[in-house]
């Protein structure tokens, strides 16, 4: 009888705790997106700081099957292209990492921006530290080696 | 040792993962910028057959074709705290 009623107590905990969780994430889902929205326009202008729009590319898919282009756009200054930036993830070491590649026109890549990445701190979780350099004595970021790189033809 | 060992694995897979991630994205960019000149190259011909000089991609896409001469030599200034 004690055990039923220890159980029951259990279940009304875990119940309200689940819905209390359920409520709090309705009310701060459109908060979250708003916020991711801001941080990815942000970082494509940190990459295009001369671009004026960002179109979305319907038509451009992933050529690798676990990695996937969330968004891609075109980023035009005034209607004239400036180069495509590319919100892509793929598996990582603590699950799915989600990047933002800016390539331009000259086949180079203009820039990358962690947008989420859960890997183990302090090691993997370094490719986002903005003082952790890979090259101490150039002051080279992780994701700093990767910008200016010029792409090489793929079918190359 | 065991630690490290597990910790150095894990940022190996990092590192080769994000890395994995920037290429194909890489990649993919430069297959759908050459797709789009080669596509503006063929709107300019002119459909009753008459020869046309073709534009050159730049000029109609801006997308130039694979190469890299005139690289432009703006930087991108890094983020805060960074390089």
């Amino acid at each position: 009888m004690k055990k039923t009623k220890l159980g029951v107590i259990l279940m009304l905990y875990a119940s309200i705790a689940c819905a209390s969780l359920a409520i709090v994430y309705a009310f701060t889902k459109d908060s979250i997106e708003r916020q991711s929205e801001i941080q990815l326009q942000t970082s494509l202008k940190e990459i295009f700081p001369q671009a004026s729009t960002f179109e979305l590319v319907e038509d451009l898919t992933s050529p690798e099957p676990n990695i996937k282009f969330e968004a891609v756009y075109e980023v035009k200054s005034d209607a004239v292209p400036l180069g495509l930036a590319i919100k892509a993830s793929g598996p990582s070491y603590g699950g799915n990492a989600t990047l933002l590649v800016g390539i331009d026109l000259h086949r180079s890549i203009a820039g990358v921006r962690i947008v989420a990445l859960n890997d183990t701190p302090g090691l993997g979780m370094n490719a986002s530290n903005p003082t952790y350099y890979v090259d101490k004595v150039k002051k080279v970021t992780f994701l700093g080696q990767f910008e200016g790189n010029i792409l090489l033809i793929p079918s190359r | 040792m065991k630690k490290d060992v597990e910790a150095i694995t894990a940022a190996t897979i990092t590192s080769k993962s994000l890395a994995k991630i920037i290429k194909t994205a890489g990649d993919a960019a430069i297959a759908y910028m050459d797709q789009k000149v080669m596509m503006a190259s063929m709107e300019v011909e002119k459909p009753n057959g008459e020869t046309s000089i073709v534009a050159p991609p730049t000029a109609s896409t801006g997308f130039p074709i694979g190469s890299s001469e005139g690289k432009s030599k703006e930087k991108i200034p890094p983020q805060a705290g960074g390089k």
